[in-house]
């Protein structure tokens, strides 16, 4: 981890962007559709196999973009681990939103969001404490984007657009290297911080 | 997502390189320029792929654009630096990893009727770990150029799986190199010069 690394979004940006957007569609629903039709609005649209498995995705970005920023501004971590926690809020907050934005172009809005996010929507986040210890927020931080990348794996299955698929191989790609820098701020071995989820032949040298 | 081109010879965002997030910005400009919603939306209904039929066909035509990136990648390998100690262990086993993915690649095309691509031309530069980086980023962007247009869900899975792996040995290559292992929320290899 080098001082080299560039600050992550600011963070007002990417919210006014996403508030904005939230703000208009319920806005403009509630005043002129009743609270029945409204919650059978998203159904109403285009929803297929492929805007179900992006909202998967957008809750997954979502529950890891709120892990790290609650880490972060924890007292836990601290140097190189608290920089990239910083870091890769940021980026799970640029994941979130494009993500967002191509799941309401398909006509289909976006799930609803709460600030912590929901056990429901994020089952991921099942005994995340900011406050843990060092040692054990990285362990989490390597098991969620494990598990990020498992579900970016069965998702793509789902995507059809191309833009969609080529959009989703850049994300899952940034998760491998989020594994791969939590792993070697752990100190693992070089060719096991590159081992991906399911892939023994990478993490037989320790 | 090509709802968001207002010029059909425009290059979409993947095409150009570009990220979703990007094209944010074009959208918001479509919005400032007039276009109504109502256009965006069904601009948008035009550009979402049809439930098509798989092709193995056209997968096999995709999965050899990466394979020949592969091969490539297999032959700097073949030739990495003398190291020793954790990194010798780390570029064996990153040069098994992508012998694995020419193996598999091969047998995905042979399945689907093809014939299996030979080595992209080209020659790799540059001293210590910095071919190998460079193997992987072209082997990324040929991934995901690749994905798009794949028909078959293990396809995708396939091709997918393998950007990740290449993207994961580039964060490790690099923070060796260079020093920061994730530094962009984006991956998107690099293509030959």
């Amino acid at each position: 981890m080098s001082a080299q690394r560039p600050h992550a979004p600011q963070r007002e940006d990417a919210t006014t962007r996403r508030d904005v957007l939230a703000r208009g569609a319920v806005l403009a629903g509630a005043a002129a559709v009743p609270a029945a039709l409204l919650a059978a609005a998203p159904a109403h649209a285009q929803e297929s196999d492929q805007t179900k498995a992006l909202e998967r995705l957008i809750n997954l970005e979502r529950a890891s973009r709120y892990a790290y920023r609650a880490a972060a501004e924890g007292s836990s971590l601290s140097g190189e681990a608290k920089e990239l926690a910083e870091e890769l809020a940021g980026q799970e907050d640029e994941h979130a939103t494009a993500l967002e934005t191509a799941i309401e172009q398909l006509g289909v809005q976006a799930p609803e969001e709460s600030d912590p996010p929901s056990a429901e929507s994020a089952p991921v986040l099942e005994g995340f404490d900011p406050e843990a210890g060092e040692a054990e927020l990285i362990g989490f931080f390597v098991s969620l984007e494990e598990e990020t990348l498992r579900a970016y794996g069965e998702a793509v299955a789902d995507l059809t657009a191309d833009d969609l698929l080529r959009s989703a191989a850049q994300i899952s790609g940034s998760h491998a290297q989020h594994l791969a820098a939590w792993r070697l701020v752990r100190g693992d071995a070089p060719a096991k911080a590159a081992a991906l989820p399911g892939d023994e032949s990478a993490s037989e040298e320790q | 997502m090509q709802a968001l081109r207002p010029d059909p010879d425009e290059p979409t965002a993947a095409e150009a390189g570009a990220p979703l997030a990007s094209a944010v910005s074009r959208r918001g400009l479509l919005a400032a320029s007039g276009a109504s919603l109502s256009a965006l939306a069904l601009a948008a209904c035009g550009a979402t792929r049809e439930e098509e039929e798989p092709s193995p066909a056209q997968d096999a035509e995709r999965l050899n654009e990466l394979l020949a990136a592969e091969e490539l990648l297999n032959n700097i390998y073949r030739s990495a630096p003398q190291a020793s100690g954790a990194e010798r262990r780390m570029i064996d086993s990153f040069a098994f990893a992508a012998a694995r993915n020419v193996l598999t690649l091969r047998e995905a095309v042979t399945d689907r009727g093809a014939e299996p691509a030979g080595p992209e031309e080209g020659m790799v530069g540059g001293t210590g770990l910095r071919p190998l980086i460079i193997g992987e980023n072209r082997a990324i962007a040929a991934g995901i150029s690749a994905v798009g247009g794949l028909t078959e869900a293990e396809a995708k899975q396939l091709v997918q799986g393998i950007v990740a792996g290449h993207a994961a040995r580039v964060a490790v290559l690099r923070s060796i190199e260079e020093g920061d292992a994730a530094p962009e929320a984006w991956v998107m290899g690099e293509r030959p010069e």
